[in-house]
């Protein structure tokens, strides 16, 4: 057994032992802070515990100064430091470089829980996801005003399809104003409906610097938003609430710009196209209409008196080349013969028949009105007489045994 | 004849209108004074998508918090 011949030198041993062990001298540990006190030269004087067990810790003033967060007592936290015997008092603490605030570890938790509590409300069903528009006319952004992502989607936009405008709400995309700022971009939107289509983006960034885009408020904003809500945040694989609940998840802001507007082309193709297919319907549809009204037409003229005139006067035209022709050959017949022949052919012309004085009545597509039953009072009717047409109107019907038909 | 609503018409709409008009018409159902109807809706559907496709303005601003403007914001075409 070695015998320290005083308490000096057995705490001088200590700190000498503790000093030369390496994994004491630079390491990390996580706690929850249990004690903070600050003194009056800015250093700050804490104790960090877990369950069963409690360290004492210092972050001298200069360290202090740097540190990113504010310490509270009863935040877990991870510090950095190493550590440092006191042998006056043989007493322990931690010189601490750094304290981080361990909500990354606590912001998975917070993300499950504000995740479950939404998916259960419904917010992320997509019954209700819009639709987004195919052609804009203005495409709503909320940003940052400096930075890339605006220039990348007002890029990627122009190249796509030069006629669109885009109005810029400019936001905070990170920290503490973020919320409220996204929040307020995409109810200005909303108030004004000045745009078309919403995207909220940010370029990449870590975790928790993305970590503002898991917020309940902007969740609840982007669900009620009337506007379709594009969110583009971060890069491929960063997910965050927001991007549940938008209608569309862009996986980076310049996919966003590639989704929000159609290609000019594409829709220009397509139009021309429907037109095209308009043109060969219509002349589709005619044609075949006009088919469908020659044969009908033909049909009908059988039965129509302008038609049957028509065949007889063939009918005479054929008669009178095979008389002329035979006229020819027939030299010892008269010509009296010849004539009265003619004479009784010409009789079967009912072009001469109209020459005659007689005429007859026809609707106006050329049917022969052959009873007064088919006419009313008032009907327009045509007088066809040899030398042209009488368009007439029908004042009274008198029927051939009695009186005035009653229109 | 253009319809009072047109103005109002999304760019989606009338070309959902006008896939249905060129369906429609090419069925060859429709009597001759309907198809002639179709006919002209679907040209004035065509002039209707392809002035949205061409309407040239192409601004890009930004909303002005302070007074609830929109003034131009500049944006170069390689980034800011």
């Amino acid at each position: 057994m070695f015998d320290f011949d005083s308490v000096s030198r057995l705490n001088g041993y200590i700190k000498q032992s503790l000093s030369e062990n390496p994994y004491l001298a630079e390491f990390s540990v996580v706690g929850e802070i249990s004690q903070y006190t600050v003194s009056a030269r800015d250093h700050a004087y804490f104790s960090i515990k877990d369950d069963s067990c409690v360290v004492n810790c210092v972050i001298f003033a200069r360290n202090r100064s740097q540190l990113k967060i504010k310490p509270e007592i009863g935040m877990k936290v991870k510090i950095y430091g190493g550590v440092d015997y006191y042998p006056q008092g043989g007493k322990l603490q931690i010189i601490c470089t750094n304290i981080e605030d361990l909500g990354a570890g606590d912001l998975h938790e917070q993300f499950n829980k504000l995740f479950k509590k939404l998916q259960d409300e419904g917010l992320f069903a997509s019954e209700h996801k819009k639709s987004i528009p195919v052609l804009p006319r203005r495409i709503g952004v909320v940003t940052s005003s400096s930075g890339k992502v605006i220039s990348d989607i007002v890029n990627t936009i122009r190249k796509r399809n030069p006629h669109h405008d885009v109005l810029l709400y400019p936001a905070s995309v990170q920290g503490v104003e973020c919320p409220p700022e996204v929040i307020s971009g995409i109810n200005y939107f909303n108030r004004e409906k000045n745009v078309d289509v919403i995207i909220v983006a940010r370029g990449g960034g870590s975790y928790e610097e993305l970590f503002c885009f898991n917020d309940e408020g902007i969740a609840r904003a982007v669900y009620n938003s009337e506007i379709p809500v594009i969110s583009a945040i971060g890069h491929e694989p960063d997910y965050t609430i927001i991007d549940y609940v938008a209608d569309i998840r862009a996986a980076t802001p310049t996919a966003a710009g590639e989704m929000v507007i159609a290609s000019y082309e594409d829709q220009k193709k397509e139009i021309d196209n429907l037109a095209l297919n308009l043109d060969i319907a219509i002349n589709q549809f005619v044609d075949l209409r006009r088919k469908a009204l020659d044969v009908y037409k033909n049909h009908k003229a059988l039965h129509s008196p302008a038609y049957y005139a028509m065949e007889q006067q063939a009918v005479v035209k054929e008669l009178r080349t095979r008389l002329e022709a035979l006229s020819g050959k027939m030299v010892e017949q008269t010509g009296s013969d010849i004539n009265q022949m003619k004479v009784r052919l010409d009789a079967l012309n009912p072009e001469n028949v109209l020459k005659r004085g007689y005429s007859y009545v026809c609707d106006k597509d050329g049917n022969a009105i052959e009873s007064v039953g088919s006419v009313n009072r008032g009907d327009n009717v045509n007088i066809v007489l040899s030398d042209g047409t009488l368009l007439s109107e029908i004042k009274d019907i008198a029927e051939k045994h009695g009186g005035i038909k009653n229109a | 004849m253009p319809k009072a609503k047109d103005k109002e018409i999304t760019y989606e709409e009338a070309m959902t209108e006008l896939r249905q008009t060129v369906a429609k018409l090419s069925e060859g159902k429709a009597t001759l004074d309907e198809s002639l109807k179709l006919y002209e809706r679907g040209i004035e559907l065509v002039g209707i998508c392809e002035n949205r496709l061409n309407e040239v303005t192409a601004r890009i601003e930004a909303v002005n918090k302070a007074n609830g403007t929109t003034d131009p914001l500049n944006i170069s075409e390689s980034g800011v």
